[in-house]
């Protein structure tokens, strides 16, 4: 007889198996979806070889057939990589070359197709094809023209390019595109200034709605760090940048490329995961300063072991698109134009933040953090309970007490706010309210750790929800060997690394880890 | 000192042997999950067929 019943068990497994021997190496990486977590791509299943290679290296050439990762620049034309907590991973799968003719010159070739599915153990690949030249200079080694000067300087440039028969019956659509940009590093003393200007030709796709406009990409860091003082700024503008092998894909599948978002990775539960922040590639003008600044042990202020005090300002706008002039319905596609930095006033998210960390004496260390997150739900959907800005303040407390050489506790007390709102006569929190955060670790060095974490929806507005998720942790670490067992409930949401994002979706229950590198 | 000098030359083709020997590396990582239907939290387990004897 056949019954219908919760499916329960899930099983993700991953085993890379490199191997070299003087100057070559291969490599196998076996992957199983048994079937695989929540959360991660439905179209992966099945047990097989999802990554392999093998290539040459030496200090002039190195040479990779197979699977690679591999990055230009900032990433903004092209990056390859795997973020297996997203459950991404665009592998290439072809030809990798790195040419370094003599010292300070490296030059990279990319020729392949990109991962996209894991279909009952076999690795599926796009149906597009990706080629990439990048090649930079830097003149601190190249015939030592600036060994000897505090200025260093590193230019690159790049170009990469996609192939696919794409067909569409309502467009003409481009079978190749093309992309490039340069790129320039300079140092002077303590101060730095990095920057990237990308250009992508028309590439209309799911993403951009099947425009014909050419996308653009910058992005400038300055900044400057001596001891005990950091001060970073950072800019970004991107319009149209969403580029992946398949037009049509959406969702983390096939970007040839990375757009970096502008906000710091807060690690705190509820500043990390209750309004996450992720890159929009069909446009956005940014900005975010960081200061760090350490004041010196023995003063006042720095009491005994000095006080670190970490400032950060993050800001994103829609970026102004000009349509005078233009036909949005003639042959050209082109539907608007758009400028460097020009921002509009349509905000999609703003971050203000401050930490500082103290520690008292050789028992004590405290932490303290404030966060004031306007966060446009529209742009950047994580909540299908509100529409437009959501405005919190969030407040983290953070002690630790050494009890003895080998154990230790750490406590944090969270506590998040979002504004009261006025809607048709009705005043009320906004989403889903206030939550409170309170996590007990127990570490015992350097073996064990244990810890419990409940992140509870106190001042939701629907008192059914008003919920706790509670989550036991422990770990056991015995050599590069680590086991952690975790049991209890985590809420539904978005997460994400980098600008990058997956929804989680809700669960309760057991689930076990195991990690070990040879 | 003609020992010593054997047991130097012995190390050095030793280390040089090691140097350009196979060498194997990698990582293993392996998630278990077991999780239940909760509807407070709106966690739901697709139905699966399963034979009952």
């Amino acid at each position: 007889m056949l019954i219908n019943q919760p499916k329960k068990r899930y099983l993700n497994n991953y085993a890379l198996i490199n191997y070299s021997l003087k100057d070559f190496r291969a490599g196998v990486r076996f992957e199983s979806y048994l079937p695989h977590l929540p959360g991660y791509p439905d179209r992966f299943s099945g047990t097989g070889i999802g990554y392999r290679y093998a290539g040459y290296y030496t200090e002039i050439l190195d040479f990779t057939v197979g699977n690679f990762y591999e990055q230009f620049g900032n990433g903004m034309l092209f990056r390859s990589y795997e973020q297996r907590q997203l459950g991404l991973d665009n592998a290439m799968d072809g030809l990798c070359l790195k040419f370094r003719p003599t010292a300070g010159v490296e030059i990279k070739a990319v020729y392949g197709k990109m991962r996209y599915n894991f279909d009952n153990g076999h690795l599926v690949n796009s149906d597009g094809l990706v080629r990439g030249f990048d090649a930079a200079i830097d003149f601190g080694n190249f015939y030592n023209l600036l060994a000897d000067s505090k200025f260093k300087l590193v230019i690159g440039g790049s170009f990469v390019s996609k192939y696919q028969k794409a067909t569409n019956p309502a467009y003409i659509m481009p079978q190749n595109v093309g992309s490039y940009g340069g790129r320039i590093d300079m140092k002077y003393g303590k101060f730095f200034l990095t920057g990237e200007h990308v250009i992508k030709e028309n590439d209309p796709s799911f993403d951009n709605k099947y425009i014909f406009n050419n996308g653009h990409g910058t992005f400038v860091t300055l900044g400057y760090t001596q001891k005990g003082l950091g001060i970073i700024l950072y800019a970004k503008s991107i319009d149209n940048m969403s580029f992946r092998t398949d037009p049509n894909a959406s969702l983390t599948d096939l970007n040839i490329n990375f757009l970096p978002a502008l906000t710091k990775s807060h690690t705190e539960n509820l500043a990390a995961t209750l309004y996450p922040y992720a890159t929009q590639p069909v446009g956005e003008v940014a900005f975010q300063g960081d200061v760090f600044y350490k004041i010196a042990k023995g003063t006042k202020l720095g009491g005994p072991y000095g006080t670190e005090i970490n400032v950060n300002f993050a800001t994103s706008y829609r970026p102004v698109r000009h349509t005078s002039g233009i036909n949005p319905a003639d042959s050209t596609g082109v539907t608007y134009k758009t400028n460097l930095f020009d921002k509009s006033d349509s905000l999609y998210y703003r971050d203000f933040n401050i930490e500082i960390k103290r520690t008292l004496n050789k028992k004590w260390k405290v932490g303290a953090k404030y966060f004031h997150f306007d966060f446009n739900n529209d742009v950047n959907l994580v909540s299908k309970e509100s529409h437009g800005m959501i405005n919190c303040n969030i407040a983290v407390l953070d002690v630790q007490y050494k009890i003895n050489k080998k154990h230790s506790i750490r406590a944090e007390f969270q506590g998040l706010w979002t504004r009261n709102e006025t809607v048709n006569g009705v005043t009320a929190k906004q989403d889903k309210g206030d939550w409170a955060t309170v996590l007990i670790e127990y570490n015992i060095s350097p073996k064990f750790y244990f810890a419990v974490m409940d992140q509870y929806n106190y001042g939701n507005p629907i008192e059914s929800k008003r919920i706790h998720y509670l989550i036991g942790t422990a770990g056991y670490i015995f050599g590069a060997s680590r086991i952690s067992v975790l049991y209890g409930k985590q809420r539904e949401g978005i997460f994400c690394i980098g600008g990058v994002c997956r929804a989680v979706p809700a669960t309760n229950g057991l689930t076990i880890t195991f990690t070990t590198s040879f | 000192m003609r020992k010593l000098l054997l047991l130097l030359t012995a190390g050095c083709f030793s280390a040089h042997a090691q140097q350009l020997g196979p060498n194997v590396s990698g990582n293993v990582e392996s998630t278990f999950q077991y999780l239940n239907a909760d509807t407070l939290i709106g966690a739901n387990q697709p139905a699966e067929k399963t034979v009952l004897k």
